[in-house]
């Protein structure tokens, strides 16, 4: 791996990229430190830390000169889906134990049934076919994941506003955990809309296109979960 | 170069628009759900002060009821053997030593007859061992004295890992209890009461059951039954729940349900 190669992809993407690994590596510290004794915690631990070695992972396929540009794609693709739908499972599950209502769970476990169905089959025509417009389904289906997160954080906020404890809401953990998937999915659908567009006609700028409408706000979130463990609390209160 | 300029600057404003909506929009959940919280706080101190009064009145209840019960004792009991003894030595004729004799002798017995009704009387209505050593001693003590009583045999269990309650809640349910060990003693007739206890994770359950002459539950309504009426409210004043099955000679169960957090 270069090194130097990678400082200077850092450089590029001005330090967004190392930001966020720093970040992430924070949450899951202070996730196995703080959260590590709760089941809906322990879920976390395992989303952080998938999603940082597919990070980790990522940037040394993206630095090694050895390996095709054609396989850098693929794995990419498939990594980035199924990080999706693990975070999709993940923040579900969260939601459905915040929110104690069976007629919601049993929505959340449909939408997530055929959301995993959705993501089996692009998974399965990625690896059997290669056609220009996987690229695109791909990012559909991240910005299809971000919407069905922004429509239960929409959800959280009116159940919030709805059930009222005397706990100070700065105070609650899942009130960090829903406002920072709330902010990365309100950055992350127009940015997974049009990013391809953008880069297909290879617009200027699309550097700091992406650093500030996807290394920032997924930054942003787990700079909100490493707050919600902080609070040092049951993560569903 | 111009282009490039213009397509920074375009970026930095729609991501400061969203962070600046985002920020609003967190800022006004804060607000809503402060002032939400804030009528929730005062509600919720109002039940408080409501549950409180709540208590208050039946303890003023038990103690008006305890009032009466010791009235009713000195005048049935107490007062009667009292006078009788009185009447018997002031009757006492000296020359007579053998009725004489025969008269001190049954008047020791009847102050000593009433020495003791007065210490059940200051046993079953002192609440200190509430507070001291708690409701499983107090209620030990009351199994105990009613054992001695020998109306009825008495089987008493007690499963799960005891939890203290507030004294007021304790006390409460002590007196529930012995309200209805009283039913059992005037109304009864039975021959096996049994008493069974059991702490759960969120609640004490309690379980007396009679083999007595039981009664008809629309019946007892119809009358007014206003012992049941009580021991229902004063279930429901410590956030409890209330359960009687009673069926014509064949006796009665009466459960009650007291969670540990009553509000």
């Amino acid at each position: 791996m270069d090194f130097e190669n990678l400082f200077n992809k850092f450089q590029e993407n001005y330090y967004s990229e190392f930001i966020l690994l720093i970040v992430e590596i924070t949450a899951l510290i202070l996730a196995i430190t703080y959260a590590r004794t709760y089941k809906t915690g322990k879920l976390f631990i395992i989303y952080i830390a998938f999603d940082l070695s597919i990070f980790l992972i990522d940037l040394y396929i993206m630095n090694n000169s050895e390996i095709s540009i054609k396989f850098t794609s693929l794995f990419l693709r498939t990594t980035n889906t199924l990080i999706a739908l693990i975070e999709l499972l993940v923040y579900y599950y969260f939601f459905s134990k915040v929110i104690k209502s069976t007629r919601l769970k049993k929505v959340l476990i449909i939408i997530s049934i055929l959301y995993s169905l959705i993501v089996c089959s692009f998974l399965f025509i990625n690896f059997i076919s290669i056609t220009a417009r996987l690229p695109y389904i791909a990012k559909v289906i991240g910005a299809l994941e971000f919407c069905l997160l922004l429509l239960v954080c929409i959800f959280y906020f009116i159940w919030l506003l709805q059930n009222v404890s005397s706990e100070p809401l700065l105070n609650r953990p899942s009130f960090w955990i829903m406002s920072g998937i709330f902010f990365y999915s309100i950055f992350s659908i127009p940015y997974y809309l049009i990013s391809n567009y953008l880069f297909l006609n290879r617009i200027a700028n699309q550097n700091i296109l992406v650093a500030l409408f996807y290394y920032l706000p997924f930054s942003i979130n787990f700079i909100f979960l490493s707050k919600s463990f902080l609070c040092k609390k049951p993560l569903t209160i | 170069m111009q282009k490039t300029s213009y397509d920074i600057v375009i970026f930095l404003v729609v991501v400061s628009g969203l962070i600046l909506f985002l920020i609003a929009f967190i800022i006004s959940i804060l607000y809503l759900y402060k002032k939400k919280q804030h009528s929730f706080v005062q509600n919720l101190e109002q039940l408080k002060s409501d549950h409180e009064k709540a208590i208050l009145n039946t303890q003023l209840e038990i103690q008006e009821q305890t009032f009466q019960h010791i009235s009713r004792e000195i005048h049935d009991n107490i007062s009667l053997s009292l006078t009788l003894a009185k009447l018997q030595l002031n009757t006492l004729n000296w020359e007579d030593k053998e009725t004489m004799q025969e008269k001190v002798e049954s008047s020791v017995v009847l102050l000593s007859r009433s020495i003791c009704d007065l210490s059940d009387i200051s046993k079953s209505l002192n609440a200190n061992i509430i507070t001291e050593h708690g409701l499983l001693k107090a209620i030990d003590e009351e199994v105990t004295q009613l054992k001695q009583a020998q109306l009825f045999t008495v089987e008493y269990t007690c499963t799960g890992n005891p939890v203290f309650m507030e004294p007021q809640t304790e006390l409460i349910i002590f007196r529930i209890m012995q309200e209805s060990f009283n039913n059992i003693i005037k109304h009864a007739d039975a021959k096996n009461v049994s008493l069974q206890l059991h702490y759960n994770d969120v609640a004490v359950t309690i379980n007396i059951t009679d083999n007595g002459i039981g009664f008809d539950k629309d019946m007892a309504g119809k009358n007014g039954a206003a012992g049941l009426k009580n021991i229902e409210s004063r279930t429901k004043t410590v956030g409890g729940k209330f359960e009687l099955k009673s069926i014509p000679s064949q006796g009665t169960s009466i459960t009650f349900i007291i969670p540990y957090s009553n509000i």
